[in-house]
């Protein structure tokens, strides 16, 4: 496959979330394997979202950048934003086995990403949260 | 809309359709409908047969309703799940916390 990059500029409204979706489900078709957008698209909107309401309260007007890359045998998001630092790669371990009346869903967006993907990095650069993900893609992960 | 969120009566027990993308932006709409529902002991089957992906956020919903049916002694079963959110179902170790069934039938059957 030939390799390429997409960048996003997102403001940090949940609002962009179908934007996201748009650009990620066309990247993985472009790129031959529209098999694996759920899985992008799952991961990147799991940080986004944290990072949204989270990271910034639920304050628009942020300026949140994605940046989708396919290597040789894999697809990598570098998502960047100006929330106040923190590391969503630090582990967490979610009860998984809790009864429905006992279940916390805090974190599980961070289970899945670190579940899903095979790297999940953090690193504070220029004032700005640096998160990215990835993992190999199979050419045959078409659908 | 990127979800659309239809209910009909069969017999004693409600049907909730929900199609597309149970994302973070979808979420509150759907909680918002099922808000009615959950609180007053109602029979409820939510049919995922046209739902294509769901996030922590959709799950998130799923969880509160499930848990507020139990509280006000109803029933909530889920029918139909597509491969795409039965995977992120299992990540999250929640297959085992519903009742999940085949088909929107057999749902309403299993709880009516």
């Amino acid at each position: 496959m030939g390799l390429k990059k997409v960048y996003l500029l997102l403001d940090s409204r949940l609002e962009e979330l179908d934007r996201l979706a748009l650009a990620i489900d066309d990247f993985c078709a472009e790129a031959g394997v529209p098999g694996a957008a759920p899985d992008f698209l799952l991961c990147a909107e799991e940080l986004f979202t944290n990072i949204v309401l989270h990271g910034l309260g639920g304050e628009a007007g942020h300026r949140i950048d994605v940046e989708i890359a396919q290597g040789e045998d894999r697809i990598d998001v570098a998502i960047t934003d100006d929330a106040p630092p923190f590391d969503p790669t630090t582990p967490i371990a979610p009860d998984l086995d809790a009864p429905v009346e006992a279940r916390a869903i805090g974190g599980l967006g961070r289970h899945l990403v670190s579940t899903i993907m095979d790297s999940f990095c953090y690193r504070r650069e220029r004032n700005r949260n640096c998160i990215s993900f990835g993992r190999r893609v199979a050419e045959n992960e078409g659908q | 809309m990127a979800v659309e969120i239809e209910e009909i009566a069969v017999g004693a027990v409600t049907v909730v359709v929900v199609q597309g993308r149970l994302d973070g932006l979808a979420a509150p709409a759907l909680d918002d409908r099922l808000a009615g529902l959950t609180t007053r002991g109602t029979k409820l089957v939510l049919d995922m047969a046209g739902l294509d992906y769901a996030s922590s956020a959709g799950l998130r919903v799923l969880l509160k309703a499930a848990k507020q049916t139990k509280a006000s002694k109803g029933r909530f079963a889920l029918a139909a799940i597509t491969p795409t959110v039965e995977k992120i179902f299992e990540i999250s170790g929640f297959t085992t916390i519903f009742d999940i069934y085949p088909d929107r039938d057999q749902a309403a059957a299993a709880i009516a």
